[in-house]
């Protein structure tokens, strides 16, 4: 017979698995390792889960422990974040369609402190409160960051950014 | 509600824009062109982080939580990989004779370093190109295709004039290497992207394409052989149009740099 516990466990595996393995993915960017962190992280939610009081937490609950767990694999507490002010010049450039480099190189240029947010964002769909909540730091910082990240990705993105036009 | 204000909103949350938001944008035909390119692009990191699962990880997992076990899949892959690695190191002797360092650099630095040059390049100096490929004897014709990105940086322990350029054939990058010469021709493959580093004038210069063919081609229209003098890249106004390099300078527009 299995326990309440052992069966929300279960739930809990099939249910999130997945979407923790993309996130691990995009914090490791290595397949292999990505799969060991969401066992490792499985394996230290059950050494807790009676302890969970609150089931609705549960999903920003196992974010933070594949996180924590990938940070310990660097043997770093927190990553390296800068929240200077968000530059009103590049949010003001006019975005351009054409491609310079691609959009997975993009992402993987941006900094720890940029992407970061913005996987919980759109890989998670978690709130600026939430990612806060998860990255120990404030909602407005979030946003700093969010905004950052895609400034900085656009700039990757847009060609000519780099201004001026080659002689006519 | 400004447009600054908008677009910074905007860029944080874009699918959760307030209701003062939406009323800007409905008056502001730039900011709902802003926030239509914002949500695509959105939509494109959204697809793209959406990695495929390796299959059966719910189960492993889930056995691995029985057994008590970190599941076999890593044993698996230790031992697939240490396989690998005898293939490796017996195809590394193959692959270092066939594949030009100095190449293979050029494919590297497109792969790990490029998009950081770009992020953090300053504004470009244009003639400095013009100067650059005059001196190593090069040609950037029209017909080369659209420069996307022009700026320098380092590579390989020199400065790098380094251009992206989207061809028939998809992107290339172009190296022009003032400061570094090369003893011959030489060509790499590596991850999928194919390079080629070449003496040109005192240095030389790397391209790196994405197939043979645009390599080949991209060598053919730079290296090409001039009548004498320097290359025609140049619009006759940055370098003066005193001396008459070829005899037609001005029939020879430069590559666009669409802006
Ligand atoms: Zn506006």
């Amino acid at each position: 017979m299995m326990s309440a516990n052992e069966r929300a466990f279960e739930a809990a595996v099939r249910t999130h698995s997945r979407e923790l393995f993309r996130y691990a993915y995009w914090l490791c960017r290595d397949r292999g390792r990505a799969e060991d962190l969401v066992q490792d992280a499985f394996a230290r939610a059950w050494s807790s889960w009676a302890d969970l009081r609150d089931a609705g937490a549960r999903r920003s609950w196992l974010y933070t422990i594949v996180r924590n767990e990938f940070l310990r694999g660097l043997e770093k507490k927190q990553l390296d974040y800068d929240d200077r002010d968000v530059s009103d010049i590049d949010v003001a450039v006019e975005s351009r369609p054409d491609i310079a480099i691609d959009l997975r190189r993009a992402l993987e240029a941006l900094p720890e402190s940029l992407r970061e947010p913005l996987l919980l964002q759109v890989l998670g769909g978690f709130s600026g409160g939430e990612i806060a909540g998860m990255l120990s730091t404030t909602e407005g910082a979030v946003m700093t960051r969010l905004t950052r990240a895609r400034q900085a990705v656009r700039r990757l993105l847009e060609r000519g950014l780099m201004g001026q036009e080659m002689a006519q | 509600m400004n447009c600054l204000e908008f677009r910074r909103e905007l860029l944080a949350n874009p699918g959760a824009t307030g209701a003062e938001a939406q009323e800007h944008a409905l008056g502001c035909a730039a900011c709902a062109d802003f926030r239509a390119r914002t949500l695509a692009l959105d939509a494109e990191i959204a697809e793209l982080l959406d990695v495929p699962v390796p299959e059966g990880l719910e189960e492993r997992v889930l056995e691995a939580h029985r057994t008590g076990r970190r599941d076999s899949r890593r044993r698996f892959l230790a031992m697939a990989a240490s396989v690998a690695g005898v293939t490796v190191v017996g195809s590394g002797v193959f692959v270092a004779m066939r594949d030009d360092p100095a190449a293979l650099a050029g494919i590297d630095f497109v792969i790990e370093e490029e998009a950081n040059a770009i992020l953090t390049a300053k504004a470009p100096q244009p003639q400095d190109l013009v100067r650059v490929s005059l001196a190593l004897g090069l040609e950037l014709p029209p017909q080369l295709g659209d420069i996307r990105y022009i700026g320098t940086c380092p590579f390989r322990g020199s400065i790098a004039h380094h251009l992206i350029v989207t061809t028939p054939q998809g992107k290339a990058t172009l190296l022009l290497l003032p400061e570094l010469p090369a003893q011959r021709r030489g060509t790499a493959t590596s991850r999928g992207l194919r390079a080629l580093v070449k003496p040109a004038g005192r240095g030389s210069a790397t391209v790196v394409a994405e197939s043979t063919q645009g390599l080949e081609r991209i060598e053919g229209m730079v290296w090409r052989s001039r009548t004498r003098g320097g290359a025609r890249l140049t619009a006759s106004a940055r370098t003066g149009s005193d001396h008459g390099q070829g005899s037609e300078p001005r029939r020879r527009r430069p590559p666009r740099f669409r802006g």
